[in-house]
């Protein structure tokens, strides 16, 4: 029932971050596999930068997946912004210390000393412009250790620049960012999303002039191009069950694509 | 599911708003266009009436020129139709002008006051077509001819009588400034062997008048005596100085006075 495949393809953009639903492009591909050589090299810290809904936490979950076969790897979505929680969370996971009393600096400082590793494990921080300045400041103590290394993701925005320049710059540290697609990017990125979940017919709706438009509503911010994609097939459900005379199966509507985009916000009307 | 049909509205909403922007920027072009047009179209209709003004403006100016003369029904003949009828770049090249026989003859006749009249005649000209100055040239013609004939009858009286008047003058008192008047008139009357007597008896009265010394040389010279001539001006040259005399022999020496 074509019905289902608008629900399919409804919902192969629902906006998540699982590792499965990244979709290989050129030069993201690029991107990653720089940032996998930069974690094998003996750096601190690695910074992940872009603006938002450009990929960072897509990227980290693809890290976590791809080397966690292979090297001790942690990734901590949301942020522990307070200092004990974080050291509590480093000591559980790192060295399986459990801490009912509140953990210091100076006691995650005993505690590396004291347990001794093979390898030196991978911590993704994802949202790192969450942390404070003090907590930043002990992280890259921490680093200095060289007990663990650090992928920090976060936007780039002017503070968080100058977040990096205070706490990373005179570290040994790589700094990648990641950008929106182009407009022949987006275009693959919606069909290779859509094919996955096998949604062949949807993927052929669009054409190039509807790629355009999405670019131009989305400037090919995956998040957004998500949300209105998600928009656009949940319009596509309703007609298909209500009018159907007013839709054609075959062409992506640009009428459904900026209803989509006003609904979403992405079209102030 | 959203509320569909709202979503349908405020897509239109967004559409006709999109869509004024075109709209407008359309229309206006469209309107420029079309008072672009209209200029267009009134400045070409200005440059077609221009010619008018300015062919009825000069052949005001032959009315001033011929004020006393003319007819006021030359002009009026003159204003119009033709223009419709006649191309604009014609009209240029043709001439409103009197007729240069009239004026030499005018000349001939060495009064004073036809060739002043003369003169004014061959000054006006103006840009008519070739219709209009047939007409012109007419009427022109007949009216100066009259005049013509009128005056040259009493000039000639005049010029006579003055001769004669001041001969007999001359014959009561022997005044040298009568006899040099009487040289010139008879010199530019053409009649050189009269003005060399005169001039000559004016020099034995009074040897230091410039002008019958030279009325005296130039008749010797239109006498076919030259070499003469140019003696007698060189000894009066010697004792006098004289540069209206030194130029006279300058232009016969050169052969510019014949």
């Amino acid at each position: 029932m074509k019905s289902s495949i608008f629900t399919n393809s409804k919902n192969v953009y629902l906006d998540t971050v699982d590792a499965k639903d990244y979709v290989q492009l050129d030069r993201v591909s690029t991107i990653y596999q720089s940032l996998k050589n930069s974690v094998k090299k003996p750096l601190k810290m690695i910074l992940l930068f872009g603006k938002p809904g450009t990929g960072k936490s897509m990227f980290l979950s693809k890290l976590q997946q791809d080397l966690s076969s292979t090297q001790e790897i942690y990734y901590y979505k949301t942020p522990i912004v307070d200092e004990s929680e974080f050291f509590k969370s480093i000591a559980k996971d790192l060295y399986n210390f459990q801490e009912d009393k509140e953990l210091n600096f100076t006691q995650i400082m005993k505690i590396m000393q004291d347990n001794t590793k093979e390898g030196v494990p991978l911590i993704l921080l994802d949202e790192a412009q969450l942390y404070s300045d003090a907590l930043m400041e002990k992280i890259r103590l921490l680093s200095d250790t060289r007990k663990m290394k650090f992928v920090i993701a976060l936007h780039k925005t002017q503070s968080e620049d100058l977040i990096a320049k205070e706490h990373f710059q005179t570290r040994i540290w790589e700094s990648i960012e990641l950008k929106n697609a182009l407009k022949n990017e987006l275009k693959i990125y919606i069909q290779k999303k859509l094919m996955k979940a096998n949604c062949f017919d949807s993927a052929n709706m669009f054409s190039n002039n509807s790629i355009k438009l999405i670019y131009s509503l989305t400037d090919g911010n995956y998040r957004d191009t998500n949300k209105l994609l998600y928009t656009v097939f949940e319009i596509y459900e309703w007609y298909y069950e209500h009018n159907i005379s007013k839709i054609n199966t075959n062409k992506m509507s640009h009428k459904i694509i900026e209803m989509a985009a006003i609904h979403v916000g992405l079209i102030n009307a | 599911m959203h509320n569909i049909h709202e979503l349908e509205k405020r897509w239109l909403r967004y559409k006709i708003k999109s869509f004024i922007p075109h709209v407008s920027v359309t229309l206006i072009s469209i309107l420029a266009f079309i008072v672009f047009m209209n200029l267009d179209i009134n400045s070409m209709m200005e440059t077609e009436t221009k010619p008018t003004k300015i062919l009825s403006k000069k052949i005001q100016k032959v009315e001033v020129a011929q004020a006393p003369i003319l007819n006021i029904d030359v002009i009026k003949e003159v204003k119009i139709p033709l223009l419709k009828n006649e191309p604009i770049h014609k009209e240029k090249n043709v001439l409103l002008a009197p007729s240069f026989d009239f004026i030499r003859k005018l000349r001939n006749d060495s009064t004073s006051n036809y060739q002043s009249n003369g003169d004014t005649l061959q000054e006006v000209k103006t840009e008519v077509t070739p219709k209009i100055q047939k007409k012109v040239h007419v009427k022109q013609d007949t009216v100066v001819r009259k005049k013509k004939k009128q005056k040259l009858k009493i000039s000639k009286q005049e010029t006579q009588a003055d001769i004669a008047h001041v001969i007999k003058r001359f014959h009561k008192n022997n005044n040298p400034a009568l006899s040099l008047f009487v040289a010139k008139k008879y010199y530019r009357l053409g009649e050189y062997d009269k003005s060399y007597n005169y001039a000559l008896i004016t020099n034995q009265l009074n040897n230091n008048i410039d002008e019958s010394w030279i009325i005296f040389s130039k008749s010797l010279v239109k006498l076919g005596k030259r070499d003469q001539a140019i003696q007698t001006l060189k000894r009066y040259i010697t004792f006098s100085h004289s540069q209206n005399a030194k130029s006279l022999l300058d232009n016969i020496l050169s052969g510019n006075f014949k």
